[in-house]
């Protein structure tokens, strides 16, 4: 017993080891001067330029048009790929007219569209919001798609015996059904925003947490760029969670997102 | 015919040189059936007779090639009367509380609580169809009070006990309301448990066609029960059966041969 409460302990802390040991002989490295402050400047320097930000109000108004438009851009592309997941999944018609047309569109790259995207676009806020949308259709597409042609037809079937049909059925067994997919791709979908928004905001922004970035690297602000890096693995782990939170709760049904309850 | 529970709520179904096939497999070859308004009528036949397919047609879930299929006191075509599965695997959406899955299909919630008193499922009311058991699942199927209600098979992966305790609820739940009942069943001794009538199915066609003549509950071990058996048995097998018991008078094990409501249809 107390053997396992020490490895519970020990299993708590070990996964600190190595980050907190890189850390320190970063914050030493810097100090004693072995790596320079424009390769890499200190911990402390970092927190320093970060709190600098923050208190300037800087930080803010970056990250607040950085939030808008991957906000914009996931609304509007897992939107539509959500609807059109829906018309492929639920129509067989649909699912031959569109759904080979869109797994070929699907495996371009979308930053590849960047130089056409500029061209249509600009380089001002469409084009951004634009490939944001880009990077999010597909997955969120994908899993509805296979999510909806998988629920289990035993039920469907079961469903319908009992008279149950049109948008009753779909929004109390098909939707459900096929929700542990969309969840799925509505991560993917977030991980793109995330990578879609650095790249197109370091093309030519003059806001946003990827132009602080560029910003500073003009003036050789390292510490500044290594807080927007920062600020991106926050925001996409912040994105993950709240995902986690709607899995969480909307398939709390699912035996594999129980906790607490019995069986 | 004497019926044990008067019919309260069954609905009635004829059918007529109904016929269903698959590809060049004619499953169903012109079935002429009468199942009576309350009736329990258990149909039997080895793998492949077309009894689930039978099933399947009354319940809607398919549509026969040819024929008639009418249920008694409705006009032609429509399906307005309620209709409960229960099915080999246990089906409910996982994602609805116990309670909202017997509310499937417009069922109120107050009627929905009271048809889980019945199966003594009130304290799961709330839970998600995960934490039930196999039985505690197929339970909630029968959570309703359909007009009618069709089992297919749904008892085989029970275990004896549960399995005799459901015969019980299903034999209860359909005296006290009258539904009409349908199952399929490999289970000789199954069907002449629950059946005012057993139907053999015999390549798409009736086979054997006869009224179980014993009161409720009945038990298994009954010398007259046993003949029933037997002559199914020996129905479905080809190899005559003795009776278990030799013992018995000839003139009891006679009781339980074919007197009445015994046709056998050939095609």
């Amino acid at each position: 017993m107390s053997l396992s409460i020490r490895n519970r302990a020990l299993a708590g802390f070990l996964p600190w080891i190595v980050p907190v040991a890189l850390l320190l002989a970063w914050q030493i490295g810097a100090q004693l001067g072995w790596i320079t402050a424009r390769v890499l400047p200190a911990p402390t320097d970092v927190v320093a330029a970060g709190w600098r930000l923050t208190a300037s109000g800087e930080l803010w108004f970056h990250l607040k048009s950085s939030f808008e438009r991957a906000a914009i851009g996931f609304v509007i592309g897992g939107g539509l790929g959500l609807a059109l997941g829906f018309a492929t999944g639920l129509s067989r018609w649909l699912s031959l007219l569109l759904d080979s047309t869109l797994q070929m569109v699907r495996n371009i790259p979308h930053l590849a569209l960047i130089p056409l995207v500029i061209l249509w676009f600009g380089i001002d806020e469409t084009a951004k919001i634009f490939l944001v949308a880009l990077g999010s259709v597909f997955p969120i597409y994908l899993n509805t798609y296979h999510g909806i042609r998988n629920v289990d037809t035993q039920l469907l079937e079961m469903a319908r015996s009992y008279g149950v049909k049109g948008f009753s059925l779909f929004w109390h067994v098909v939707l459900p059904g096929a929700l542990p997919s969309i969840l799925v791709g509505v991560r993917f979908a977030l991980g793109f925003m995330w990578l879609t928004l650095i790249v197109s905001e370091t093309i030519s922004a003059t806001d946003g947490i990827g132009y602080l970035a560029m910003d500073a690297r003009e003036f050789m602000q390292t510490d500044v760029v290594l807080v927007a890096i920062l600020l991106y693995a926050v925001l996409g782990k912040l994105a993950d969670i709240s995902a986690k939170g709607l899995e969480l709760w909307w398939l709390r049904w699912h035996p594999a997102y129980q906790r607490g309850q019995g069986a | 015919m004497a019926k044990q529970a008067p019919a309260k709520w069954g609905v009635g179904i004829t059918t007529r040189n109904l016929q269903r096939q698959f590809g060049d497999l004619k499953v169903l070859k012109g079935l002429d059936l009468d199942i009576q308004a309350g009736e329990s009528l258990v149909i039997i036949g080895r793998s492949g007779c077309g009894k689930s397919t039978l099933l399947r047609l009354l319940a809607g879930l398919d549509e026969p090639d040819g024929g008639k299929l009418d249920f008694v006191g409705e006009s032609e075509g429509s399906r307005d009367h309620s209709v409960r599965m229960m099915y080999q695997e246990p089906r409910l959406l996982p994602w609805k509380t116990v309670v909202e899955n017997v509310g499937i299909g417009s069922v109120e919630p107050v009627e929905a609580k009271f048809a889980l008193h019945e199966v003594e499922l009130d304290s799961k009311a709330q839970n998600w169809p995960a934490s039930l058991s196999g039985g505690q699942k197929q339970r909630v199927a029968l959570a309703h009070r359909p007009e009618l209600l069709l089992l297919d098979e749904p008892l085989g992966a029970l275990d004896a006990l549960t399995r005799s305790t459901m015969h019980r609820l299903i034999e209860s739940l359909w005296q006290e309301h009258g539904f009409t009942l349908v199952m399929v069943t490999h289970d000789v001794s199954e069907a002449v448990m629950l059946a005012d009538r057993v139907i053999v199915l015999d390549d798409g066609a009736i086979g054997l066609d006869i009224n179980i003549r014993l009161p409720r509950p009945r038990v298994a071990t009954d010398p007259i029960f046993v003949g029933y058996e037997a002559r199914l048995l020996e129905y479905l097998t080809g190899v005559p059966v003795e009776p278990a018991d030799k013992s018995l008078p000839r003139h009891k094990w006679e009781a339980a041969r074919p007197d009445s409501g015994y046709l056998a249809i050939s095609n």
